[in-house]
């Protein structure tokens, strides 16, 4: 069964002045239940503005947004966000720095329960808590006290991936996570995403700069151009495709825009 | 000057700072919650502790329920404070202004309300009235206050220990968090308003019958010295949770009022407070980032 669903997703910023920019046009797209799909483009091709479309962070200007059959497009962003989770490039947006990482977790934890007016963190679920970290073997359990903004760069998008992850979501959004880390917590942080995505069996979206994690990370790769896919390759065709493939779908499909429309381009490119 | 003399009056100016400190500490309390864990920049406030007395007053003097009068000044504080959220959020008007607005309305209500620009409360029974029969009557004052105040800061820091808490203070900490969590922030801003502002109004209440009269001028500029006790007390401990910012805050109004006090006594006139407490807020400012150091730059207002 089809988890997430794009159809016909038209989005333009600031349309009707000069600064018109078209970012998605007319995006059709099918993920599958437990897909790992990887994101990649070159800048302003629309990959971010895709994930902020599917979070309901961003209204597509046309075209309609199904989470698990039903018609999400309307929603309000808050009400949405109760079915997909987003960590976004600069943790700074996704976890409240002022706070300890305990109080972050449990603001995930109670996500989806009604207010209830008992303290937060309880003792139950400051156990629940500790115990589910250790299952996943999350890198965290001797910094629950610690405030947030005192973590390294790599804790932090640790715990911001593992506040997406505990939210078991029905959809992961991932943009460009990796990207303000340095090699080694690049590796550390992508490895730990393999994990906890496989573990917690979640549907995820992938935006990434790096050609080679979108190759190794995931079952399916998606290459964006100008608002439209120029490639949408399943787990068969993903394993044939090298580094250099897939720049020259960055590339290449870069000169077929201006001269085709987005219609044709889809039509003609898609497997 | 002998020992005889000093201590007498060293005590006395104890005795009232601390008055003051638990009279004002309710507003303070009230600006933490809306500046400090919503990150609302809040001007409602010398409208909403002028509207708390002037609510107060009227209801002592026109219907003698100081009881009614001081709950009244609690709600009416909270519904101006839903005012000002509803005009930033639903209207979509910058914070500063929406404060102002409400602000600049309630001074006319006020007015409106006491019917006349001063209601004296003299002679007339207030809820701190039943603290005249014990002796020594100011030691009496002062425990009452107190014990409002700490019981005030108490219930404040149960709640944001408790679930809703915890979302109030991630929704200010960062809006596109909550939004993520599938909340609706704006709810959040509405309560913290809300409690903010009926805090407030409730300081002006208690204000008002503690020294026996409502003024609708009553209100002008105590936000700056609520923002001092703030500011005074995160220049002296560390504010890094829920308990200690509530802690810091108490300790910096106790220490405002003292040092208020302690200008009046060496000669400054009352009028000249304000100056004093202007000079206050930049000292408790200025001396942060050479605590701190220059590296931290974000700061709330």
């Amino acid at each position: 069964m089809s988890k997430l669903v794009l159809s016909k997703v038209q989005v333009i910023y600031d349309a009707g002045t000069a600064n018109e920019v078209c970012a998605l046009r007319g995006i059709d797209l099918l993920i599958e239940d437990r897909d790992f799909i990887s994101v990649v483009g070159s800048n302003g091709c629309g990959k971010s503005t895709l994930l902020k479309v599917v979070a309901g962070i961003i209204q597509p200007t046309a075209g309609r947004v199904y989470i698990d059959r039903r018609n999400v497009t309307e929603l309000e962003s808050y009400l949405r966000c109760r079915s997909v989770a987003f960590v976004h490039q600069n943790p700074l947006d996704s976890c409240a720095m002022g706070m300890t990482v305990e109080e972050n977790l449990t603001a995930v934890m109670l996500k989806g329960r009604r207010a209830s007016g008992r303290f937060a963190p309880s003792k139950e679920m400051r156990m629940k808590l500790v115990q589910q970290i250790e299952e996943l073997g999350i890198p965290l359990t001797n910094k629950l006290t610690s405030v947030v903004k005192d973590l390294s760069g790599g804790q932090k998008q640790v715990l911001a991936l593992t506040m997406a992850v505990l939210q078991q979501p029905d959809i992961l959004l991932l943009d460009e996570h990796t990207a303000s880390l340095d090699p080694a917590n690049r590796l550390m942080v992508n490895q730990l995403t393999t994990k906890l995505v496989s573990t917690r069996q979640l549907t995820t979206v992938m935006v990434s700069h790096q050609i080679e994690d979108a190759l190794v990370t995931g079952n399916r790769i998606l290459v964006m151009n100008h608002g439209t896919i120029a490639l949408n390759a399943d787990e068969t065709q993903k394993r044939e495709l090298t580094k250099q493939d897939v720049e020259q779908w960055i590339i290449g499909a870069n000169k077929s825009v201006s001269e085709n429309s987005a219609e044709e381009q889809w039509n003609g490119q898609s497997p | 000057m002998g020992p005889e003399e000093w201590v007498p009056e060293l005590t006395n100016l104890i005795v009232v700072s601390l008055q003051q400190a638990a009279l004002f500490g309710l507003l303070s309390l009230g600006l933490v919650v809306s500046f400090r864990v919503a990150r609302f920049p809040d001007l409602t406030v010398d409208g909403s502790f002028g509207l708390g007395a002037a609510i107060a007053a009227t209801s002592i003097h026109y219907f003698a329920s100081p009881w009614i009068g001081t709950v009244g000044a609690f709600l009416g504080g909270a519904v101006s404070g839903l005012l000002t959220g509803v005009i930033s959020i639903r209207l979509k008007i910058n914070r500063l202004l929406s404060g102002i607005v409400v602000m600049t309305m309630l001074y006319t209500i006020s007015l409106r309300c006491m019917q006349r620009s001063n209601l004296p409360l003299t002679g007339s029974e207030t809820v701190l009235s039943w603290t005249e029969a014990l002796r020594p009557a100011e030691v009496w004052i002062t425990i009452t206050l107190g014990s409002v105040a700490a019981i005030a800061y108490l219930l404040v820091g149960c709640l944001l220990r408790t679930d809703v808490g915890l979302h109030m203070r991630v929704s200010g900490e960062n809006p596109r968090l909550i939004t993520l969590l599938g909340r609706n922030v704006n709810s959040f801003i509405f309560f913290a308003l809300a409690l903010s502002n009926g805090l407030i109004a409730t300081s002006g209440a208690l204000t008002a019958q503690h020294f026996g009269f409502a003024d609708v001028n009553m209100g002008i500029g105590v936000l700056v010295i609520g923002l001092a006790c703030v500011y005074l007390g995160e220049g002296l401990l560390k504010t890094d949770s829920i308990r200690n910012l509530l802690v810091a805050t108490a300790a910096g109004s106790i220490l405002y009022h003292v040092i208020k006090n302690l200008a009046l006594r060496i000669g400054f006139a009352p009028t000249d407070l304000k100056l004093v407490t202007a000079v206050l807020v930049l000292v408790a400012l200025g001396f942060r980032p050479l605590r701190d150091g220059a590296a931290v730059t974000d700061r709330p207002i």
